[in-house]
Protein backbone atom coordinates (compact mmCIF):
# COMPACT_ATOMS: atom_id res chain seq x y z
CA UNK A 1 0.00 0.00 0.00
CA UNK A 2 3.31 2.58 0.29
CA UNK A 3 2.98 5.32 -2.19
CA UNK A 4 6.61 5.02 -4.23
CA UNK A 5 8.38 8.32 -4.88
CA UNK A 6 7.29 10.69 -7.73
CA UNK A 7 3.57 9.87 -7.67
CA UNK A 8 2.85 12.51 -5.31
CA UNK A 9 2.69 16.36 -5.82
CA UNK A 10 4.62 18.36 -3.40
CA UNK A 11 1.84 20.18 -2.83
CA UNK A 12 0.56 17.48 -0.80
CA UNK A 13 3.60 15.74 0.85
CA UNK A 14 5.08 19.24 1.96
CA UNK A 15 1.95 20.18 4.28
CA UNK A 16 2.45 16.17 5.12
CA UNK A 17 5.61 16.71 6.27
CA UNK A 18 4.32 20.06 8.21
CA UNK A 19 1.96 17.61 9.93
CA UNK A 20 4.42 15.40 10.14
CA UNK A 21 7.28 16.84 11.59
CA UNK A 22 5.99 17.98 15.08
CA UNK A 23 4.01 14.90 15.58
CA UNK A 24 7.30 12.66 15.39
CA UNK A 25 9.35 15.14 17.69
CA UNK A 26 5.92 14.27 20.05
CA UNK A 27 6.52 10.48 19.44
CA UNK A 28 10.25 10.75 20.12
CA UNK A 29 9.85 12.39 23.73
CA UNK A 30 7.26 9.82 24.80
CA UNK A 31 10.20 7.34 23.78
CA UNK A 32 12.45 8.93 25.62
CA UNK A 33 10.53 7.78 28.51
CA UNK A 34 10.11 3.96 27.84
CA UNK A 35 11.52 2.07 30.10
CA UNK A 36 14.95 0.34 28.20
CA UNK A 37 13.83 -3.30 28.89
CA UNK A 38 11.38 -2.71 26.43
CA UNK A 39 13.81 -1.86 23.48
CA UNK A 40 14.66 -5.63 22.87
CA UNK A 41 10.83 -6.15 22.21
CA UNK A 42 10.37 -3.11 20.20
CA UNK A 43 13.05 -4.03 17.61
CA UNK A 44 11.81 -7.27 17.70
CA UNK A 45 8.44 -6.15 16.70
CA UNK A 46 9.44 -3.60 14.52
CA UNK A 47 11.61 -6.65 12.74
CA UNK A 48 7.89 -7.98 12.46
CA UNK A 49 6.20 -5.51 11.10
CA UNK A 50 9.03 -5.39 8.19
CA UNK A 51 8.64 -8.79 7.49
CA UNK A 52 4.04 -8.57 7.35
CA UNK A 53 5.18 -5.58 5.19
CA UNK A 54 7.02 -7.61 2.99
CA UNK A 55 4.77 -10.00 3.04
CA UNK A 56 2.85 -10.62 -0.76
CA UNK A 57 -0.79 -11.41 -0.72
CA UNK A 58 -2.84 -12.13 -3.45
CA UNK A 59 -6.51 -10.57 -4.12
CA UNK A 60 -9.13 -10.63 -6.52
CA UNK A 61 -8.27 -9.22 -9.90
CA UNK A 62 -4.97 -10.41 -10.10
CA UNK A 63 -3.55 -8.05 -8.06
CA UNK A 64 -1.52 -8.27 -4.45
CA UNK A 65 -0.98 -6.03 -1.12
CA UNK A 66 0.85 -6.57 2.00
CA UNK A 67 0.35 -6.51 5.48
CA UNK A 68 0.75 -3.31 7.25
CA UNK A 69 1.50 -4.65 10.80
CA UNK A 70 1.14 -1.37 12.30
CA UNK A 71 -1.77 -2.39 14.51
CA UNK A 72 0.40 -5.22 15.98
CA UNK A 73 2.99 -2.20 17.61
CA UNK A 74 -0.02 0.23 18.59
CA UNK A 75 -1.48 -2.63 20.93
CA UNK A 76 1.76 -4.19 22.16
CA UNK A 77 3.74 -0.44 22.84
CA UNK A 78 0.96 1.87 22.38
CA UNK A 79 0.34 4.55 19.31
CA UNK A 80 2.66 6.99 19.98
CA UNK A 81 5.73 4.10 19.95
CA UNK A 82 3.79 2.56 17.14
CA UNK A 83 3.86 5.69 15.02
CA UNK A 84 8.08 6.29 15.55
CA UNK A 85 8.75 2.62 14.87
CA UNK A 86 6.02 2.88 12.00
CA UNK A 87 7.72 5.39 10.29
CA UNK A 88 11.44 4.37 11.11
CA UNK A 89 10.28 1.05 9.74
CA UNK A 90 9.06 3.15 6.50
CA UNK A 91 12.35 5.37 6.60
CA UNK A 92 14.99 2.12 6.39
CA UNK A 93 12.39 0.32 3.71
CA UNK A 94 12.62 3.21 1.31
CA UNK A 95 16.23 4.20 2.30
CA UNK A 96 17.46 0.64 2.26
CA UNK A 97 15.52 -1.82 0.48
CA UNK A 98 14.24 0.89 -1.86
CA UNK A 99 10.25 0.45 -1.05
CA UNK A 100 7.93 3.21 -0.77
CA UNK A 101 9.46 6.61 -1.02
CA UNK A 102 11.20 9.90 0.95
CA UNK A 103 8.96 12.18 -0.74
CA UNK A 104 5.79 10.04 0.16
CA UNK A 105 7.16 9.05 3.68
CA UNK A 106 5.22 11.73 5.61
CA UNK A 107 1.84 10.74 3.49
CA UNK A 108 2.40 6.88 4.48
CA UNK A 109 3.64 7.61 8.14
CA UNK A 110 0.97 9.63 8.92
CA UNK A 111 -1.59 7.31 7.31
CA UNK A 112 -0.21 3.78 8.26
CA UNK A 113 1.77 4.57 11.56
CA UNK A 114 -0.15 7.69 12.72
CA UNK A 115 -4.20 6.72 11.89
CA UNK A 116 -3.59 3.22 11.56
CA UNK A 117 -1.96 3.37 15.15
CA UNK A 118 -4.19 5.42 16.30
CA UNK A 119 -7.78 3.40 15.27
CA UNK A 120 -6.14 0.10 16.17
CA UNK A 121 -5.21 1.31 19.69
CA UNK A 122 -7.96 3.54 20.54
CA UNK A 123 -10.72 0.98 19.26
CA UNK A 124 -8.94 -1.94 20.91
CA UNK A 125 -9.00 0.36 23.92
CA UNK A 126 -13.10 0.63 23.51
CA UNK A 127 -13.65 -2.87 22.54
CA UNK A 128 -11.29 -4.71 25.37
CA UNK A 129 -13.80 -5.14 27.56
CA UNK A 130 -16.98 -6.46 25.83
CA UNK A 131 -15.11 -8.92 23.82
CA UNK A 132 -10.86 -8.95 24.24
CA UNK A 133 -10.56 -11.23 21.20
CA UNK A 134 -12.31 -10.14 18.92
CA UNK A 135 -11.08 -6.21 19.69
CA UNK A 136 -8.21 -6.91 18.38
CA UNK A 137 -9.76 -8.34 15.22
CA UNK A 138 -12.00 -5.40 14.79
CA UNK A 139 -9.46 -2.52 15.68
CA UNK A 140 -7.34 -3.80 13.08
CA UNK A 141 -9.54 -4.44 10.41
CA UNK A 142 -10.57 -0.91 10.63
CA UNK A 143 -7.01 0.32 11.53
CA UNK A 144 -6.16 -1.22 7.84
CA UNK A 145 -9.38 -0.42 6.02
CA UNK A 146 -9.03 3.56 7.47
CA UNK A 147 -5.37 3.65 6.07
CA UNK A 148 -6.25 2.21 3.05
CA UNK A 149 -9.41 5.22 2.34
CA UNK A 150 -6.55 7.44 3.09
CA UNK A 151 -4.16 6.32 1.19
CA UNK A 152 -6.33 6.10 -1.90
CA UNK A 153 -7.63 9.57 -1.00
CA UNK A 154 -4.27 11.12 -0.93
CA UNK A 155 -3.32 9.77 -4.59
CA UNK A 156 -6.98 10.05 -5.98
CA UNK A 157 -7.03 14.32 -5.42
CA UNK A 158 -3.83 14.30 -7.25
CA UNK A 159 -5.13 15.10 -10.41
CA UNK A 160 -7.35 17.66 -8.83
CA UNK A 161 -4.46 19.61 -7.40
CA UNK A 162 -1.58 19.40 -9.56
CA UNK A 163 -2.42 19.72 -13.21
CA UNK A 164 -0.55 21.32 -16.11
CA UNK A 165 -2.81 24.43 -17.41
CA UNK A 166 -4.76 22.37 -19.81
CA UNK A 167 -5.67 19.68 -16.98
CA UNK A 168 -3.53 17.21 -17.73
CA UNK A 169 -2.42 15.52 -14.85
CA UNK A 170 1.31 16.16 -12.86
CA UNK A 171 1.54 13.23 -10.75
CA UNK A 172 -0.90 10.49 -10.25
CA UNK A 173 -3.77 10.09 -12.77
CA UNK A 174 -6.59 8.52 -11.52
CA UNK A 175 -9.57 10.23 -9.53
CA UNK A 176 -11.20 9.40 -6.38
CA UNK A 177 -13.63 7.07 -8.57
CA UNK A 178 -10.99 4.80 -9.17
CA UNK A 179 -8.25 4.92 -6.46
CA UNK A 180 -10.98 4.43 -3.50
CA UNK A 181 -12.44 1.23 -5.65
CA UNK A 182 -8.80 -0.23 -6.75
CA UNK A 183 -7.12 0.41 -3.11
CA UNK A 184 -10.56 -0.27 -0.42
CA UNK A 185 -11.82 -3.03 -2.12
CA UNK A 186 -8.66 -5.50 -2.14
CA UNK A 187 -7.71 -3.65 1.49
CA UNK A 188 -11.13 -5.22 2.97
CA UNK A 189 -9.14 -8.99 2.06
CA UNK A 190 -5.79 -7.83 3.57
CA UNK A 191 -7.39 -6.19 6.47
CA UNK A 192 -9.53 -9.71 7.45
CA UNK A 193 -5.46 -11.44 7.36
CA UNK A 194 -4.19 -9.17 8.91
CA UNK A 195 -7.24 -9.34 11.65
CA UNK A 196 -6.61 -12.80 11.96
CA UNK A 197 -2.54 -12.36 12.33
CA UNK A 198 -3.36 -9.67 14.95
CA UNK A 199 -5.47 -11.68 17.00
CA UNK A 200 -2.71 -14.52 16.67
CA UNK A 201 0.07 -12.47 17.75
CA UNK A 202 -1.26 -9.79 20.00
CA UNK A 203 -2.83 -12.89 21.97
CA UNK A 204 0.38 -14.43 22.21
CA UNK A 205 2.06 -11.52 23.42
CA UNK A 206 -0.45 -10.95 26.40
CA UNK A 207 0.04 -14.64 27.36
CA UNK A 208 3.37 -13.90 27.59
CA UNK A 209 2.88 -10.61 29.29
CA UNK A 210 4.78 -8.07 26.58
CA UNK A 211 1.68 -5.69 26.78
CA UNK A 212 2.21 -3.23 28.56
CA UNK A 213 -0.41 -1.21 29.92
CA UNK A 214 -0.02 1.90 27.74
CA UNK A 215 -1.34 5.12 29.10
CA UNK A 216 -1.16 6.50 25.24
CA UNK B 1 32.55 12.05 -0.22
CA UNK B 2 30.75 12.05 3.20
CA UNK B 3 28.34 9.54 3.46
CA UNK B 4 26.12 12.14 5.83
CA UNK B 5 26.15 14.39 2.85
CA UNK B 6 25.41 11.95 0.35
CA UNK B 7 21.82 11.24 2.22
CA UNK B 8 21.45 15.06 2.11
CA UNK B 9 22.17 15.83 -1.07
CA UNK B 10 20.03 12.59 -2.35
CA UNK B 11 17.27 14.15 -0.43
CA UNK B 12 17.59 17.75 -2.20
CA UNK B 13 17.87 16.10 -5.42
CA UNK B 14 14.38 13.86 -4.79
CA UNK B 15 13.03 17.16 -3.89
CA UNK B 16 14.18 18.78 -6.95
CA UNK B 17 13.20 16.18 -8.72
CA UNK B 18 8.99 16.12 -8.25
CA UNK B 19 9.10 20.24 -8.96
CA UNK B 20 10.49 19.37 -12.42
CA UNK B 21 7.52 18.16 -15.14
CA UNK B 22 9.85 18.43 -18.72
CA UNK B 23 10.56 15.28 -20.07
CA UNK B 24 13.47 16.47 -21.90
CA UNK B 25 14.97 17.50 -18.32
CA UNK B 26 14.43 14.67 -16.39
CA UNK B 27 15.90 12.48 -19.66
CA UNK B 28 18.99 14.58 -19.68
CA UNK B 29 19.17 14.55 -15.74
CA UNK B 30 19.15 10.70 -15.81
CA UNK B 31 21.88 10.27 -18.06
CA UNK B 32 23.60 12.71 -16.53
CA UNK B 33 23.54 10.41 -13.40
CA UNK B 34 24.20 7.72 -15.17
CA UNK B 35 27.40 9.66 -16.21
CA UNK B 36 28.99 10.56 -12.98
CA UNK B 37 27.97 6.52 -11.33
CA UNK B 38 29.47 5.39 -14.81
CA UNK B 39 30.92 1.72 -14.44
CA UNK B 40 27.68 0.68 -11.95
CA UNK B 41 25.46 2.55 -14.27
CA UNK B 42 23.70 -0.05 -15.84
CA UNK B 43 23.40 -1.91 -12.98
CA UNK B 44 22.14 0.56 -10.61
CA UNK B 45 19.47 1.12 -13.80
CA UNK B 46 18.78 -2.49 -13.74
CA UNK B 47 18.37 -2.21 -10.40
CA UNK B 48 16.40 0.97 -10.12
CA UNK B 49 13.53 -0.79 -12.75
CA UNK B 50 13.29 -3.66 -11.32
CA UNK B 51 11.53 -1.07 -8.05
CA UNK B 52 9.74 0.89 -10.30
CA UNK B 53 9.21 -1.57 -13.49
CA UNK B 54 5.60 -3.04 -12.09
CA UNK B 55 4.60 0.94 -10.20
CA UNK B 56 5.21 2.26 -14.21
CA UNK B 57 3.75 -0.54 -16.42
CA UNK B 58 -0.20 -0.76 -13.80
CA UNK B 59 0.34 3.19 -14.19
CA UNK B 60 0.47 3.53 -18.01
CA UNK B 61 -1.18 1.04 -19.38
CA UNK B 62 -4.01 2.29 -16.85
CA UNK B 63 -3.38 5.93 -18.04
CA UNK B 64 -3.60 4.75 -21.70
CA UNK B 65 -6.55 2.67 -21.35
CA UNK B 66 -8.42 5.13 -19.57
CA UNK B 67 -6.89 8.11 -22.52
CA UNK B 68 -7.87 6.29 -25.01
CA UNK B 69 -11.55 6.06 -23.83
CA UNK B 70 -12.13 9.70 -23.00
CA UNK B 71 -10.41 10.77 -25.90
CA UNK B 72 -7.65 12.83 -23.01
CA UNK B 73 -4.67 10.44 -23.79
CA UNK B 74 -1.63 12.89 -23.37
CA UNK B 75 1.58 11.26 -24.62
CA UNK B 76 3.99 13.64 -22.98
CA UNK B 77 2.04 12.65 -19.31
CA UNK B 78 3.67 9.33 -19.78
CA UNK B 79 7.24 10.60 -20.80
CA UNK B 80 6.75 13.01 -17.43
CA UNK B 81 5.91 10.11 -15.26
CA UNK B 82 7.92 7.25 -16.26
CA UNK B 83 10.99 9.70 -16.51
CA UNK B 84 10.67 10.91 -13.07
CA UNK B 85 9.82 7.11 -11.69
CA UNK B 86 12.95 5.80 -13.20
CA UNK B 87 15.47 8.78 -12.33
CA UNK B 88 13.53 8.52 -8.42
CA UNK B 89 14.39 5.21 -8.38
CA UNK B 90 17.64 5.49 -10.04
CA UNK B 91 18.92 7.98 -7.40
CA UNK B 92 17.52 5.69 -4.81
CA UNK B 93 19.26 2.49 -5.63
CA UNK B 94 22.65 4.91 -6.48
CA UNK B 95 22.00 5.29 -2.48
CA UNK B 96 21.50 1.93 -1.42
CA UNK B 97 24.87 1.12 -3.31
CA UNK B 98 27.28 3.81 -2.08
CA UNK B 99 26.22 4.81 1.74
CA UNK B 100 27.11 3.06 4.37
CA UNK B 101 24.72 4.09 6.96
CA UNK B 102 27.00 2.94 9.99
CA UNK B 103 28.87 6.04 8.95
CA UNK B 104 25.47 8.50 8.06
CA UNK B 105 24.00 8.27 11.26
CA UNK B 106 27.81 8.43 12.82
CA UNK B 107 26.45 11.35 15.23
CA UNK B 108 23.41 9.61 16.15
CA UNK B 109 24.17 6.60 18.13
CA UNK B 110 20.27 6.21 19.32
CA UNK B 111 19.98 5.66 14.95
CA UNK B 112 22.43 4.10 14.78
CA UNK B 113 21.63 1.01 17.22
CA UNK B 114 18.12 1.14 16.41
CA UNK B 115 18.92 1.06 12.64
CA UNK B 116 21.54 -2.22 14.08
CA UNK B 117 18.87 -3.97 16.16
CA UNK B 118 16.08 -3.64 13.47
CA UNK B 119 18.31 -5.13 10.55
CA UNK B 120 19.70 -8.08 12.91
CA UNK B 121 15.89 -9.00 13.81
CA UNK B 122 14.51 -8.70 10.72
CA UNK B 123 17.72 -10.84 9.03
CA UNK B 124 16.96 -13.33 12.18
CA UNK B 125 12.93 -13.35 12.00
CA UNK B 126 13.60 -14.62 8.18
CA UNK B 127 16.53 -16.69 8.85
CA UNK B 128 14.51 -18.80 11.31
CA UNK B 129 11.34 -18.46 9.53
CA UNK B 130 13.48 -20.59 6.50
CA UNK B 131 14.93 -23.16 9.31
CA UNK B 132 11.53 -23.75 10.58
CA UNK B 133 9.55 -24.33 7.37
CA UNK B 134 12.35 -26.39 6.08
CA UNK B 135 12.19 -28.52 9.39
CA UNK B 136 8.38 -29.04 8.74
CA UNK B 137 8.91 -29.69 5.21
CA UNK B 138 11.60 -32.55 6.20
CA UNK B 139 9.41 -34.17 8.48
CA UNK B 140 6.62 -34.76 6.27
CA UNK B 141 6.17 -36.52 3.42
CA UNK B 142 3.44 -34.99 1.56
CA UNK B 143 2.11 -31.07 1.74
CA UNK B 144 -0.54 -31.46 4.03
CA UNK B 145 -3.92 -29.86 3.91
CA UNK B 146 -4.52 -26.12 3.85
CA UNK B 147 -5.72 -25.97 7.48
CA UNK B 148 -2.89 -27.95 8.47
CA UNK B 149 -0.23 -26.09 7.02
CA UNK B 150 -2.16 -22.87 8.42
CA UNK B 151 -1.98 -24.29 11.55
CA UNK B 152 1.61 -24.96 11.27
CA UNK B 153 2.71 -21.22 10.07
CA UNK B 154 0.99 -20.00 13.38
CA UNK B 155 2.84 -22.42 15.62
CA UNK B 156 6.16 -21.99 13.48
CA UNK B 157 5.57 -18.06 13.58
CA UNK B 158 5.10 -17.53 17.02
CA UNK B 159 7.73 -19.97 17.78
CA UNK B 160 10.29 -17.71 15.26
CA UNK B 161 8.73 -14.53 17.77
CA UNK B 162 9.60 -16.37 21.17
CA UNK B 163 13.21 -17.04 20.25
CA UNK B 164 13.23 -13.68 17.89
CA UNK B 165 12.27 -11.56 21.63
CA UNK B 166 14.81 -14.51 23.47
CA UNK B 167 17.39 -13.42 21.31
CA UNK B 168 16.87 -9.90 21.13
CA UNK B 169 17.26 -10.11 25.36
CA UNK B 170 20.48 -11.45 25.61
CA UNK B 171 21.49 -9.01 22.87
CA UNK B 172 20.11 -6.03 24.69
CA UNK B 173 21.74 -7.75 28.23
CA UNK B 174 25.14 -7.76 25.92
CA UNK B 175 24.76 -4.22 24.60
CA UNK B 176 24.30 -2.86 28.55
CA UNK B 177 27.17 -4.89 30.22
CA UNK B 178 29.48 -2.61 27.70
CA UNK B 179 27.86 0.58 28.90
CA UNK B 180 26.00 1.21 25.51
CA UNK B 181 22.45 2.64 27.39
CA UNK B 182 25.23 5.02 29.58
CA UNK B 183 25.37 7.53 26.81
Amino acid sequence: MHIADGLISPQTYLPALAVAAPLWWVALRKARHQSEHLLPRLAVFTALAMVLNTLMLPLPGGTSGHLIGVSILAMVFGPWIAFLAYSLMLLLQALVLGAGGITALPINALAMGFVGGWIAWGLFRLLRPLAPKLAIGIATFCSVLLSATLIAVVLGVQPIIATTPDGAPLFFPFGLAITLPAIVIPHAFIALAEAMITMLIVGHAQRRKWVEVQPS
Amino acid sequence: MNHLLKVILYCIAIIAITLVHQPLVLISALIMAMGVTWPLAFKLLWRALRMVLWVGVILSVGYAIMGLLTQQFDGQYLLVLNSRLVLLSFLTSWLMHTVCWRQALARWPNAQRWLVVVRTQSDLLRQLSLQYRDAVRSRSGSPGSLRKRYCAGAAMGLAVLDKSVHNSEALTMGMRSRGVFND
